[in-house]
Formats: C-alpha cells, sequence, structure tokens
C-alpha cells in the first residue's frame, strides 16, 4: 500500500482528502452534536440533491447546484421557523424530501443516460481531484478562521444562546453564519465521501470523543483525530479486500463506538 | 429610585394572552418575588425584561448600562457541555466587544475565583459541570450571571431542583446581594418566598403588586383561582400572618 501511495496520485489524493475530511468534520461535528442539529444537517445535506440534478439538467457542475440548494436550505429552515410554528424538524423533513424529489425530477428530465447519483450518495474518497482538494482546504481554512477569531463567544453561544444574547452579542447572526458554515462544510465533503458518510464522520467521533473530553476544543481535536483514524483504516480495507470506501469506513467507525462504549461501561463500574 | 419601569405590557403567543395589561415599578436594591401558577406567564415577564421578546403593547425601561445578570432555568443550557465551573463563571465577562482572538485576562480571572470563593464552590473550579449537584449548578448560574457586576439580577426558579441545605444558602447569598443589587426572583412555589423580600408580585396574566411584601389570602385565591392551602414549613419561610388559634397548625 505504501508503493501504491507513493506511486499513484489518486492515492495520496485521497489521502489528503481523508486529513482535511477529518479536520472539517471534527470542527462541524462537534458543533451539530453540541447543538443537537444533526437532524437539520441531514436535511440540508439531502437537500443538495436538488441542486446536484438541476447542475445535470441544465448542464453546469452539479456540485454548484449543491452549495446553491444546501444553502438556501440553511436558511431557509431557522427564517420559517422563527415566523410559524411548525418547528424546526418538521420544516427539516419537508426540505430533505423537497430537495431529494427536485432532484430525481431534474434527472428525469436530463437527457441522455442517467447520471450515476450513488457516487454523491457515498462518495468515492478514491477518485478526489485536485480540484477538490482545493475546494476543501478554501473550505476549512474559513471554517477554521471563523471558528478561532471568536472561539470564545462560540464556546458561550453553543453551551447557553439565551444567555450570550443577554450579554448583547448578536446571536441571530451567529446562528445564520453557522448554517452556512455547515451547509458549505457539506457540499465541500459530498463529493469526498458522500452524504451518508458526512452523517457518520460528522456524528461518530464526536459521539466517542463525548465520553472523556473535557473542554470544547478537546471535543473537537480528539473528533478530528478519530475521523482520521477510522478514514485511514478504511482506505487500508478498502484497498486489501476491494470494498467500497465508504461503507468500509463507516462500518470501523461504528464498531469503534460499540467497542467504546464497552470500555466506559467497564470503567465506570471499576 | 426607580431602577425597572414597566408600563401597560401585554404580550400573546397567537389568541393566547400570556400576559395582560402588566404594570409595576422596582425601586433600586429591592428584592422582588414574582409568584404564580405554571403557565401564568412568569417565564414571558422574564423574556420581555431580558429583552428576548418584544412586548405587543406597552413599554419597559431598565435604568442601568450594564446587562442584566441572569440565572436561568437548567433547562436553558446544554448540562452535558464539556467545560469545567471555572471556565463557565469567566463567560459571564464576556460581550459584543471582545476583540477577535479574545482571551480572559487575568482581571477576569481573580474575578471569577471571587465569585466562586463567595459563593463557596471555589473548589469546584476544576470540575466538569455534568458532574455538579443541582445546588452546585445554580452557585455556578449566579456566580456567572455576577460577573459583569449587574445591577439587576433575574433568578427563574433558583431553588425548584435542589435540596433544602442549598436553598437555604442560596437564600443566604441573596440576602447578602439585597441593596447592592435590585433582585427579581421568580417561584411557582408559594413555600419558597422567603422574609428578605420587600415585594411580591402575583402574575397570572394580569399581575398584581404588594409592595410590603405581604399577600393576603384573597389575592393568592384570585391568582390560583382556587383556594390554595398554604403551608409554610419553618419560620422564614412563612407567607402569611399565624393562623388564629383552633384553626389547622400545619408548622
Amino acid at each position: 500500500m505504501i508503493n501504491a501511495i507513493a506511486s499513484y496520485q489518486f492515492m495520496q489524493n485521497a489521502l489528503w482528502g481523508a486529513v482535511l475530511a477529518s479536520i472539517l468534520t471534527g470542527i462541524i461535528g462537534a458543533i451539530i452534536v453540541e447543538k443537537k442539529w444533526l437532524m437539520l444537517s441531514s436535511g440540508i445535506a439531502h437537500s443538495s440533491f436538488g441542486g446536484i440534478g438541476l447542475g445535470y439538467m441544465l448542464g453546469f457542475e452539479p456540485i454548484y447546484g449543491a452549495f446553491l440548494f444546501t444553502t438556501v436550505a440553511a436558511m431557509l429552515v431557522p427564517t420559517i421557523d422563527r415566523k410559524s410554528d411548525t418547528g424546526s424538524e418538521n420544516l427539516t423533513a419537508m426540505l430533505w424530501s423537497f430537495g431529494m424529489a427536485l432532484g430525481i425530477l431534474f434527472i428525469a428530465f436530463t437527457p441522455g443516460y442517467p447520471p450515476d447519483m450513488n457516487s454523491y450518495l457515498f462518495g468515492n474518497i478514491l477518485t478526489i481531484s485536485k480540484a477538490n482538494l482545493n475546494v476543501m482546504i478554501l473550505v476549512t481554512t474559513l471554517v477554521l478562521g471563523v471558528l478561532l477569531s471568536f472561539y470564545n463567544i462560540w464556546k458561550a453561544y453553543l453551551f447557553d444562546g439565551e444567555f450570550t444574547f443577554i450579554m448583547g452579542i448578536k446571536t441571530l447572526w451567529m446562528d445564520y453564519v453557522l448554517y452556512f458554515l455547515i451547509a458549505i462544510s457539506i457540499v465541500a465533503l459530498i463529493k469526498l465521501v458522500g452524504i451518508i458518510l458526512i452523517m457518520a464522520l460528522l456524528t461518530i467521533p464526536p459521539s466517542i470523543s463525548r465520553f472523556y473530553a473535557r473542554s470544547f476544543s478537546r471535543l473537537i481535536l480528539s473528533s478530528m483525530g478519530l475521523g482520521l483514524l477510522f478514514s485511514l483504516m478504511g482506505l487500508v480495507v478498502s484497498y486489501y479486500y476491494s470494498i467500497p470506501s465508504g461503507a468500509s469506513i463507516i462500518l470501523i467507525s461504528v464498531l469503534a463506538y460499540g467497542l467504546a462504549l464497552v470500555a466506559k461501561k467497564i470503567i465506570a463500574r471499576r | 429610585m426607580k431602577i425597572i419601569e414597566v408600563s401597560h405590557v401585554s404580550v400573546s403567543y397567537g389568541r393566547v394572552k400570556a400576559l395582560e395589561d402588566v404594570s409595576f415599578t422596582i425601586e433600586k436594591g429591592a428584592f422582588l418575588s414574582i409568584i404564580g401558577p405554571n403557565g401564568g406567564g412568569k417565564t414571558t415577564l422574564i423574556k420581555v425584561l431580558l429583552g428576548l421578546i418584544k412586548p405587543r403593547e406597552g413599554s419597559l425601561k431598565i435604568h442601568s448600562d450594564k446587562p442584566v445578570g441572569y440565572v436561568p432555568q437548567f433547562n436553558s443550557f446544554e448540562r452535558r457541555f464539556p467545560i469545567t465551573v471555572c471556565r463557565v463563571v469567566l463567560m459571564g465577562s464576556l460581550s459584543g466587544k471582545n476583540p477577535l482572538f479574545h482571551r480572559y485576562g487575568q482581571a477576569d480571572k481573580d474575578r471569577a475565583h471571587e465569585l466562586m470563593a463567595l459563593l463557596g464552590i471555589e473548589a469546584l473550579h476544576d470540575r466538569q459541570i455534568s458532574q455538579l449537584s443541582g445546588g452546585q449548578m445554580q452557585k455556578v448560574l449566579i456566580a456567572r450571571a455576577l460577573m459583569t457586576d449587574p445591577d439587576v439580577l433575574i433568578l427563574d426558579e433558583p431553588t425548584s431542583s435542589i435540596d433544602a441545605e442549598s436553598r437555604t444558602e442560596i437564600y443566604g447569598i441573596l440576602n447578602k446581594l439585597k441593596g447592592e443589587k435590585t433582585i427579581i426572583l421568580i417561584s411557582h412555589d408559594l413555600g419558597s418566598v422567603s422574609s428578605y423580600i420587600d415585594a411580591i408580585a402575583c402574575l397570572n396574566v394580569s399581575l398584581e403588586f404588594h409592595e410590603d411584601g405581604k399577600i393576603t389570602e384573597s389575592s393568592v385565591n384570585h391568582i390560583y383561582g382556587c383556594p390554595v392551602d398554604l403551608i409554610a414549613h419553618g419560620v422564614p419561610h412563612r407567607v402569611f400572618p399565624e393562623h388564629p388559634l383552633g384553626g389547622h397548625s400545619h408548622d
């Protein structure tokens, strides 16, 4: 495998992709697990299907369509939520299915062979291009920059948004910034790992890290580390056994969660 | 000197009236308790005072240039958040004017330790908040609210889920702060209204204000909609004057 990494560009790209994906999912994952915005993130991710379909139908890069749809969904849910009593969960589910329905509709209108939508669901880390990596670097830098420049305030906002508002901090803006960052992170990750694997990488590493992390920064760092570990192990398994990389990364992550849970119970009993 | 002036405030959610024509003023340094049944609009009134809800009608004035110190209920924040006691207290010093890459200064840290000492939780400063008891958590929230040295302190049901000993301690702390700070304490529990307070307001959509801190049985019955049997355990918590001899004695 080491030889393969040294001699094949696609293996190097896959490796860099795994590193960048772990950094990004570590940060965003820790935030959405604390905020309990999993449903929302999943809805935003799936609504991207509409944009991908639109791209195929009109013949532009599908990922731009995905960017459009996720951003609009991320802005719409909280806006409608404040103006109605439907509830954000219901709105999310609505946009989720609406986005996917549009995607299927657009693909049906696309002339010629239907495109392979599977790669957007599960991604393929082995087909990442240099351009994909550049987008990842851009988004990761943006997310890190926004988080670090107001780190204490973000932490207070995540811990107790109401109190933070009373202190005179514009938390409504923070809501929208955070929704936007989640949307663009998901788009940046779609090509790499696919929508399903995004959800796994966003939730499993922070869920394990919560067992022992004693501060929010350690929660993020530990999630990044675990995400990278699972991704690399998944790649190795995928390389040697010729199984899809997305599936192997998810299986290893869930297995690790199970082991961590058992280990925690044993430690607690002693 | 008046510090809070609420005049003719009404709030409704759809067709449901949460507050109707609520007016009252609070003197600087006073200790006011707002009591009333669940669903009586106590939380709504707090949200109006904190600026979280804009009232449909009426106006509100708080004569203070500092944010209100707020001690929320436990369900309003993330109890399992990975953070230590000291860091939570420090959060009370944040403001919208913090520079980029803000870090807590030595003055903030000294102030946090001073407050933790005042509240008797200094030994817990490095403890995860998820490991705290209800009473300890409540003191952490009070310390956080005091970080900016606010003129007004609002506590939402601070004694609802804690043991009797912590309850007495917290009333003791509030009694120390009384005079220096204007304190508003919300409670649905008549029994926890202590003898420290200067005024009581009974809130059930409309508000009845009792300047002298004493409420009559008839006003309680009016607010709660039915006769309420008040049991005052321990003398400091007595709400009504002693019952005449021969009546039921619950103490």
